[in-house]
């Protein structure tokens, strides 16, 4: 059975005129189908060009220099783009950190919503000649219309034929990332990746989001990459964990391993860094030292300069290389070298 | 990592800013036209010469219908154009700062209703209302000219001027200096007048552009000062001649437009550097 | 508010700024020391003392100046232009004939200069730093600078004079007969092209740079990201998506280039001899007519304000965010 995502060696960098930004430097992934995987890390790790790179949205002056991601066995690299088109919003979806500027704000709901049903169900361009017959073909316009208001009440939104002729700034934040998922599954896809869906939202919207997601997985089938600098969130919905730092896969582990007993340095410290309830007085641990430059990153493993591990005349000139452990863990780290071998 | 001063990084984005600098170049170029206008022309403006002649080694603009020499006609044109565009300019700040100083700091219904007088002038074509503040003078004079003009001008700095006042107005400083005492004018000039200068001067390049087309295109109109030497008097006067004297429209106007075009990039170029939003 | 409520008030506006309008003409005019009547009569040759006087009793010349504007508003209202001694017509004949060639400028030039700035703005903002960008660019930076008229003069000169493809001025070859309506359409177009030109030359450069800028803008936002994520073909992310957002800020801009329109109109109706309000204006300041400078003022500043309104109005159909 193949995997439904895997991601192999990708490099994508961009040439900016200050130089060479290395945003995803190198990194192999997968996904199982059904499988939930979380994507964690700083901003600037490389996780949103990640996501990206994998519908094949990046741009100028962004370049996917190398690698595969083999999607249900297909190289998504090689495909043209007229073919990536029908995978975008069909098979693969994607939803944005910011409901409110997600949304178009000069078009209804229903509008933005129905336009990705008319393009993949009913193979609508969308361009001027469509709308104009769109006048004239009532049935197909009701059918996509019903579908609509079926995606809208799947989502939780309720009276939707009437929410449906409202525009996104008629919706609070919360509603507005629900037409925004609503518009992710509408054609059913078999990914959905998450690019910190809960970010902007209040802490009791969030759950509801993350319950809307859970259970239209559970339905449907969609198997979900969340991106998320939150590991609390992570926690509670992903079977696996990947954690990225500037550009590198440091750890991928499944969820409850990697909170007991994280293996690479990075994630402990991270892990150590969140503040608990009950420890009075305990000053805040924090990561010394700051994020690497991804135009001049540290020689070696990336993490070097700030690891409280590190050995001198190994990580600070050799990248470790991605092993995976007896158990299935990955991790990218001098230290479990030796284990292996 | 270096830390540079202001003024050193503020230098260096004038040096990237191509556009900028040309204008400011050009805007340099005129200056000296206005201070060494003697020294350059090589006539009197007024000296009256064979009429209708070509470019040539001795009138390196031609003459023109009445015999002068086009190239001293320019040269000193730069002089009238500066004198009415600084005035006006002086004279809208003046206004401006007043109205809308006073407006934007007390406020109440004398702001409302000097802004909604303020909104019928910015709703109407300010240069049809120059014309018809100009139309029923008998002699037109310079001065009258650019008292109309920065007359009816008065809107636009004035609402920039205002919303800088309302920005400041609650501003710690403003409250510090209102908690000791000071009237207010003496707020006002104190401390206020330093912080908006700078984006006054920005939209006053502007403006000085503005007002300068004004004034040409008044003259050219016939509807100018007629004993100032104006670079839209001089263009009308060769468009009678246009097939046989085509020199004499062309000349003045490739100055004017130089001369807009570098106020307007140095404008610009002003406004990107202080990253001031008008 | 619904669109409808909209339009209602603001056109219920209208009528304040009218009289603002009216009373702000009726101060410009008097700013100038002296009868006007004198002024007015004192450039041409010497009149009939009887006609001086009988202008005088009509106009209340002789009554303080917010009766004056009081008697001129009374006209008006009626419908009543007044009489143009210099011209023997009623003043309504004479800018009744001249709107429509006033109009068919103006018209022309904004949906040209709309069309044109739209193409070159959007064209410059999607094709980003390229060779097209930087033409576009450098020439609405330039086009800002040239003066109107100036411009006409080179104009008329190159393709006028020297090549003899266009008219020199006018709106019609005068005493010709047409054989087809299109021989006849081609000689108004002929006549209208320079002068159309000339009027939207300075507001292209303005919009272009506008429009880029505001496309750039609109292309940086996330909802553009989502629609290419929907797999919409790029086209149609441009035309249908962005573009609708970007030219909100144009439609306001043209609001207030109306405006400038009619100014430029005066300038350049004057130098291709257009036969419209503009030249009209021009001719009666040259002749001190106050009552026809002031007559023409008001319907021109009428024009602008119904033009703004429209433009408004098709702002908030246009902008969703505004009607509800």
């Amino acid at each position: 059975m193949s995997k439904l995502l895997d991601i192999r060696n990708l490099r994508v960098y961009y040439y900016t005129r200050y130089g060479v930004v290395k945003a995803v430097d190198g990194v192999s992934l997968e996904m199982e189908k059904g499988e939930n995987l979380g994507v964690a890390g700083e901003s600037g790790s490389g996780k949103s060009t990640l996501a990206l790179s994998i519908l094949r949205l990046i741009r100028e002056p962004g370049k996917i220099v190398s690698g595969k991601i083999l999607f249900n066995g297909e190289d998504l690299l090689k495909k043209s783009e007229e073919e990536m088109r029908k995978i975008r919003g069909a098979r693969i979806s994607m939803i944005f950190q910011d409901p409110t500027s997600s949304l178009n704000p000069v078009y209804t709901i229903g509008d933005q919503i129905g336009e990705a049903i008319s393009l993949h169900q009913f193979n609508v361009e969308g361009g001027l000649l469509d709308w104009f017959l769109a006048k004239f073909k009532r049935s197909y316009v009701r059918e996509v219309e019903d579908k609509v208001k079926e995606a809208l009440s799947l989502v939780g939104v309720s009276d939707p034929s009437k929410r449906m002729k409202e525009y996104p700034h008629q919706f609070s934040g919360g509603m507005r990332q629900r037409a925004m998922i609503a518009m992710a599954i509408s054609c059913r896809p078999d990914l959905l990746i998450a690019d910190e869906p809960t970010t902007n939202l209040d802490v009791t919207i969030q759950a509801q989001i993350l319950d809307l997601m859970n259970h239209l997985q559970e339905e449907f089938d969609v198997s979900i990459m969340l991106i998320s600098h939150n590991l609390g969130v992570l926690s509670e919905f992903c079977h696996k964990i990947a954690i990225m730092y500037a550009g590198n896969l440091l750890e991928l582990s499944d969820t409850e391993t990697l909170f007991e007993d994280p293996k690479h340095p990075y994630t402990e410290a991270l892990l150590q860094s969140i503040p608990r309830f009950g420890f009075k007085g305990k000053r805040l641990s924090t990561i010394p030292g700051k994020p690497p430059s991804l135009i001049n990153p540290p020689l070696g493993c990336k993490f070097h300069p700030r690891c409280k591990y590190r050995i001198d005349g190994v990580c600070n000139k050799i990248p470790p290389p991605l092993i995976e452990l007896d158990s299935g863990i990955k991790v990218a780290c001098h230290r479990y070298l030796e284990e292996c071998q | 990592m270096k830390i540079t001063s202001p003024t050193a990084s503020t230098l260096k984005k004038l040096k990237e800013n191509k556009a900028a600098l040309f204008g400011f170049a050009i805007v340099l170029f005129f200056i000296t036209l206005v201070i060494f206008a003697d020294i350059i022309a090589p006539y009197d403006p007024n000296e009256v010469f064979r009429a209708r002649q070509p470019p040539s080694s001795k009138h390196w603009f031609g003459t023109d219908t009445r015999g002068r020499d086009v190239f001293s006609l320019v040269v000193y044109g730069a002089r009238t154009t500066f004198y009415v565009g600084a005035c006006c300019c002086l004279i809208e700040f003046v206004i401006s700062f007043i109205i809308g100083g006073v407006s934007g700091y007390i406020g109440g219904w004398l702001d409302e209703a000097l802004m909604r007088i303020a909104d019928i002038f910015l709703a109407l074509p300010s240069f049809i209302m120059v014309i018809l503040a100009v139309s029923m003078f008998k002699a037109r004079s310079l001065s009258i000219i650019i008292l109309v003009m920065a007359l009816i001008d008065w809107p636009y700095m004035t609402r920039v001027i205002r919303s800088q006042v309302l920005q400041m107005k609650n501003a710690p400083f403003v409250e510090a200096a209102r908690a000791m005492g000071a009237s207010t004018p003496r707020i006002l000039f104190r401390h206020i007048l330093p912080n908006i200068i700078l984006p006054v001067i920005v939209l006053s390049t502007i403006h000085f552009a503005g007002y300068v087309l004004w004034e040409a295109s008044l003259s050219f109109l016939g509807l100018g000062d007629p004993n100032s030497i104006s670079y839209g008097a001089i263009i009308l006067s060769g468009k009678n001649t246009l097939q046989t004297c085509p020199w004499i429209s062309f000349f003045p106007g490739i100055f004017l437009f130089l001369l807009l075009l570098g106020f307007q990039l140095f404008g610009d170029g002003l406004r990107d550097i202080f990253e001031i939003r008008v | 508010m619904k669109l409808r409520t909209y339009i209602i008030r603001r056109i219920i506006m209208i009528i304040p700024l009218f009289f603002a309008m009216s009373a702000l003409v009726f101060v410009l005019i008097h700013l100038a020391p002296g009868d006007p009547i004198l002024t007015m009569f004192g450039t041409s040759a010497p009149y009939n003392k009887d006609i001086i006087e009988v202008m005088r009793q009509k106009y209340g010349l002789d009554k303080p100046l917010y009766e004056q504007y009081l008697i001129w508003l009374n006209m008006l209202l009626h419908g009543d232009l007044g009489y143009s001694y210099l011209n023997s017509r009623p003043i309504s004949v004479m800018i009744g004939e001249r709107i429509i060639p006033t109009l068919e400028l103006t018209g022309s030039a904004l949906v040209i200069t709309v069309i044109v700035s739209t193409i070159l703005g959007v064209t410059a903002a999607v094709k980003r730093n390229s060779i097209i960008d930087h033409i576009v660019t450098s020439f609405a930076v330039t086009g800002r600078g040239i003066p109107s008229f100036w411009l006409a003069l080179i104009l008329i000169l190159i393709f006028s004079l020297y090549l003899n493809w266009l008219p020199v001025c006018g709106r019609e070859t005068p005493g010709m007969t047409f054989s087809s309506p299109f021989e006849y359409w081609l000689d108004k177009i002929k006549h209208m092209i320079l002068p159309v030109i000339c009027l939207s030359s300075y507001q292209i450069a303005y919009l272009v740079r506008l429009v880029r800028a505001s496309m750039l803008d609109v292309l940086n936002q996330d909802y553009i990201m989502t629609a290419r994520a929907k797999g919409l073909k790029e086209s149609i992310v441009i035309y249908k998506h962005a573009l609708r957002n970007a030219i909100l800020p144009e439609v306001t801009v043209i609001g207030l280039y109306v405006g400038y329109l009619m100014a430029g109109a005066a300038v350049i109706e004057t130098i291709f001899a257009w036969p419209g309000l503009g030249s009209l204006l021009v001719t009666s300041v040259h002749r001190r007519e106050y009552l026809l400078i002031m007559d023409i003022s008001l319907i021109i500043f009428i024009m602008v304000l119904v033009a703004n309104l429209i433009t408004d109005i098709i702002y908030a159909y246009l902008d969703p965010r505004i009607k509800y």
